[in-house]
């Protein structure tokens, strides 16, 4: 009788509640969207698994002592992961659009108005200004900037943030086009746009230099991010280091991706995960990024009140940071108009800019709440 | 006579013509790819297609020449 | 000021103010990158 009671006391079946079922059955949604759906599943995968092993009984999140609770602690509470993972994008990403066509840094800029209208609503939900922070930056659409952020400002905000980023990531073209029509005319998604200069070496290998010293010049909060996001770029561009910039892009990318996913889906206890607030984070997610696409295409028709050679306003939209999810939908919604007008390398300017204007908005967010 | 130029960079995944085949304005006549995304490219003119510059899996620049019409 | 507004304001701020120096300053160094390629070119012409 006495072994029948000591043997029950190990077993984890005692120690589960409710809550933990609920996870269990949110963690199989995703499983099941990353796998059917194919929802970002590089992503969505280990955080889904994450979420059934943190709602399992067992140590593997206690500090101290569990193993995601390492991989958390040092990855994302001491904020490595997410620098690492920009250096990958920064070695993907070619600038050629945006150093053709400056005027697109501009576009990035203006759909971060997305990031600050959710932040407001957040705060007349009743979320703290640390967290509403932390939910404005969903509608960046920038996952990595997102877990960076909630690192420093808000950590028990992380994982639902995080989800919400990611899967409104893969929605962006569901989400985007209503918007863009809504505030576009016809005779505004037909506009075609000149065909974009040759941009050559040299200024390729500026480009990465310039931006990491104006960027960390004026907002020293985002250095992490794009100190390393530049020196991705630099190692891709300079011709003469492609085996790092190989690895950064793929196998060290891959390695982190599964760190940060996973640690992310432990910080989705059902404790702190299954409160009312995680349903106003979705809710706000929505809205930040429909507000983001607008003020991308409004900043555009703004900016052709002034300019000459008109832009196509569409590819504003594109300043939210899913890259290349956003400039695809772009030229998409402006080929529905005219199948002859191929926006998608116009919009990839205001698209990576849109990187560079999230992680700066994430910079100051910090430099004043930290 | 009339070129076709290249709108975009891209790879060419799909020739859908041949040489001296006849085509409409706005037909389909290749397929590039760029940024994972198809993007068909539709003939300028009406004509016969004189000749083809690209072959299939080539990485073009934008505004290179793809075929000739005439 | 009250904090919530001041982080707006300096969020935007800062936002702008990197974009419109980094448009200028990439400008610029397109320019100087042009100019020193096509001096290294007529170089090797001679």
């Amino acid at each position: 009788m006495e072994f029948l009671t000591n043997m029950w006391s190990t077993m984890g079946i005692g120690s589960l509640y409710w809550g933990n079922v609920v996870m269990w059955l949110i963690a199989f949604l995703f499983i099941y969207l990353a796998i059917k759906k194919e929802y970002e599943p590089l992503l969505l995968l280990p955080i889904a698994f994450g979420i059934l092993l943190v709602n399992l009984p067992s140590e593997i999140m206690t500090p101290g002592e569990g193993l995601l609770w390492r991989f958390y602690h040092y990855g994302e509470e001491w904020a490595v992961i997410p620098p690492l993972i920009f250096l990958g994008i920064g070695a993907m990403t070619d600038f050629g659009p945006v150093i053709a066509n400056p005027k697109t840094l501009l576009l990035g800029a203006g759909a971060q108005g997305g990031v600050y209208i959710a932040f407001l609503g957040a705060l007349a939900l009743g979320f703290s200004v640390s967290q509403a922070a932390v939910v404005g930056i969903i509608g960046g659409a920038d996952g990595p900037t997102t877990i960076f952020l909630a690192s420093k400002l808000a950590p028990e905000m992380m994982g639902v943030c995080a989800v919400a980023a990611y899967s409104y990531m893969a929605l962006v073209p569901v989400i985007q086009p209503p918007v863009m029509k809504l505030l576009t005319t016809e005779e505004e998604r037909k506009i075609r746009m000149k065909s974009l200069r040759k941009v050559s070496k040299l200024e390729k290998i500026f480009f990465p230099i310039i931006t990491a010293i104006i960027v960390i010049l004026i907002v020293p909060d985002a250095a992490s991010l794009m100190g390393m996001f530049c020196l991705g770029n630099l190692l891709r561009e300079s011709g003469v280091a492609d085996r790092l910039s190989n690895a950064a892009q793929n196998e060290l990318m891959n390695i982190v991706t599964i760190f940060l996913g996973v640690s992310v889906g432990a910080t989705m206890s059902a404790e702190v995960f299954l409160t009312p607030k995680v349903i106003f984070v979705f809710i706000l997610g929505i809205v930040a990024f429909a507000c983001a696409t607008a003020c991308g295409v409004l900043l555009a028709k703004f900016m052709n009140l002034f300019l000459k050679e008109k832009i196509n306003p569409l590819i504003g939209a594109a300043g939210v940071s899913a890259v290349p999810m956003a400039a695809r939908v772009a030229h998409k919604v402006g080929s529905e108009a005219d199948k002859k007008n191929y926006l998608l390398m116009h919009a990839m300017g205001p698209n990576v800019a849109g990187v560079i204007g999230t992680a700066v908005a994430a910079g100051m967010f910090l430099s004043v709440l930290k | 006579m009339a070129a076709l130029e290249s709108p975009m960079a891209g790879k060419v995944l799909e020739i859908l013509v041949q040489e001296g085949q006849k085509v409409a304005e706005d037909d389909e006549v290749i397929i590039l790819e760029a940024m994972k995304m198809e993007n068909p490219v539709f003939a300028p003119a009406d004509g016969v297609v004189k000749e083809i510059k690209v072959k299939v899996g080539q990485q073009i620049a934008e505004s290179e020449v793809i075929l000739v019409l005439e | 000021m009250s904090l919530p507004l001041l982080v707006l304001l300096s969020g935007i701020t800062g936002v702008f103010l990197v974009m419109i120096f980094l448009q200028l300053m990439v400008t610029l160094s397109s320019k100087l990158a042009i100019f020193l390629e096509n001096k290294a070119q007529s170089k090797t012409d001679q």
